[in-house]
């Protein structure tokens, strides 16, 4: 691989971002290229320092006030929906008599549709999910020009052996 | 292994407010973390992450469950941080010029094991991270969104591409583009 190729690459690379066959193609010309290796120390170096200012930064807050605070709009959505609700109540009680067989036919009617249309059927299947929230990849280490790649069984990281070293995902 | 956060919003839409309480519980800290890489005020982080999480409960109704929990708390605070910077009149001018206030003192670099380590050069230390934080800043809201998805919370692309509801080409674009802009400030640190 040439560098200009691997340059427009190497954003991907430190992200593990790209399918396993080019990640493999561009760690084995970083690992001989001197100026790609300084760009991706660079490109780490910058992770490190954005992480390590926004960290410091959100350490020192206090949240156990979080709760409290959405828990008071919570109340408030929740009281304003069910005043909603009572007026709804209300108003469909003062409905004349002969009034209601028209409102009447209307709901039914609308039952009708959704249930045609399936609303009314089975909740949504729980979508596949992450398990393990937000990830945090990032290449630590690449050593050697001799590669494999092999899954973590426990982490599902995936990691691959440059020869004498390894470059895995944290 | 705790509740999946999908059986959490299912139980918070039928009204059981301990489960909404575990996603705020679950997610307060990465929101709030994002929220301070966008508005770099604690304060307003706090009020933006209460925010969030009350829009988040008064639309749990729409959230489909396409995307991850996560990624459409982060959406609806990032939202609101933006909301909130035009409010304020604080959005950054970008400009493509790297820092014109450079002198040929050799300054201490983010790499130099000897600051991390070094008592003595704390405030060396402190000044790489008050440049940082204003390299930062100077970022569009659009592009320190994705540094900060990317390098804070660890999202992939696609799920950026989610958060942002871009493309992922727009992601990896603006993604590298705010590298460069954060490498042209920092050059020296770097």
């Amino acid at each position: 691989m040439h560098c200009l190729d691997a340059r427009s690459k190497l954003d991907a690379f430190v992200d593990t971002e790209l399918p396993p066959r080019e990640l493999v193609e561009v760690a084995r010309h970083v690992a001989e290229c001197v100026a790609c290796d300084a760009s991706v120390k660079q490109l780490m170096a910058l992770h490190d320092a954005v992480c390590d200012v926004t960290e410091a930064d959100a350490s020192g807050v206090d949240l156990r006030g979080v709760w409290g605070g959405v828990e008071a709009a919570v109340d408030a959505h929740d009281a304003s929906r069910q005043g909603r609700q009572g007026r709804q109540g209300r108003m469909l009680r003062r409905l004349p008599g002969r009034s209601a067989p028209l409102w009447a036919a209307g709901m039914a009617m609308a039952a009708g549709v959704m249930l045609f249309m399936g609303a009314g059927g089975d909740p949504p299947v729980a979508p596949p999910m992450i398990a393990a929230g937000p990830r945090m990849p990032v290449i630590e280490r690449y050593v050697g020009v001799s590669t494999s790649i092999k899954k973590d069984d426990q982490t599902g990281a995936m990691l691959i052996n440059l020869g004498s070293g390894r470059l895995s995902r944290r | 292994m705790g509740e999946s956060d999908w059986d959490l919003v299912q139980r918070a839409r039928r009204g059981d407010r301990e489960a909404f309480r575990g996603l705020v519980e679950r997610y307060q800290r990465k929101v709030t973390s994002l929220a301070i890489g966008m508005l770099r005020n604690p304060d307003d982080a706090l009020d933006v992450t209460q925010e969030a999480f009350a829009k988040a409960y008064q639309n749990l109704a729409r959230f489909k469950g396409d995307a991850s929990f996560y990624t459409w708390i982060y959406r609806i605070a990032l939202n609101l941080c933006i909301d909130h910077q035009r409010r304020e009149g604080r959005l950054p001018q970008v400009s493509l010029d790297p820092l014109d206030d450079r002198d040929d003192v050799p300054r201490p670099t983010i790499r130099d094991e000897s600051v991390r380590g070094d008592p003595v050069r704390r405030a060396e230390d402190a000044e790489i991270r008050g440049r940082m934080r204003d390299a930062i800043a100077e970022l569009t809201p659009e592009h320190r969104a994705v540094i900060l998805l990317r390098e804070v919370e660890g999202l992939s692309y696609e799920e950026i591409s989610q958060t942002l509801d871009v493309p992922k080409g727009t992601v990896m674009s603006r993604l590298h583009y705010a590298r460069r802009q954060l490498q042209a400030r920092l050059q020296e640190l770097l």
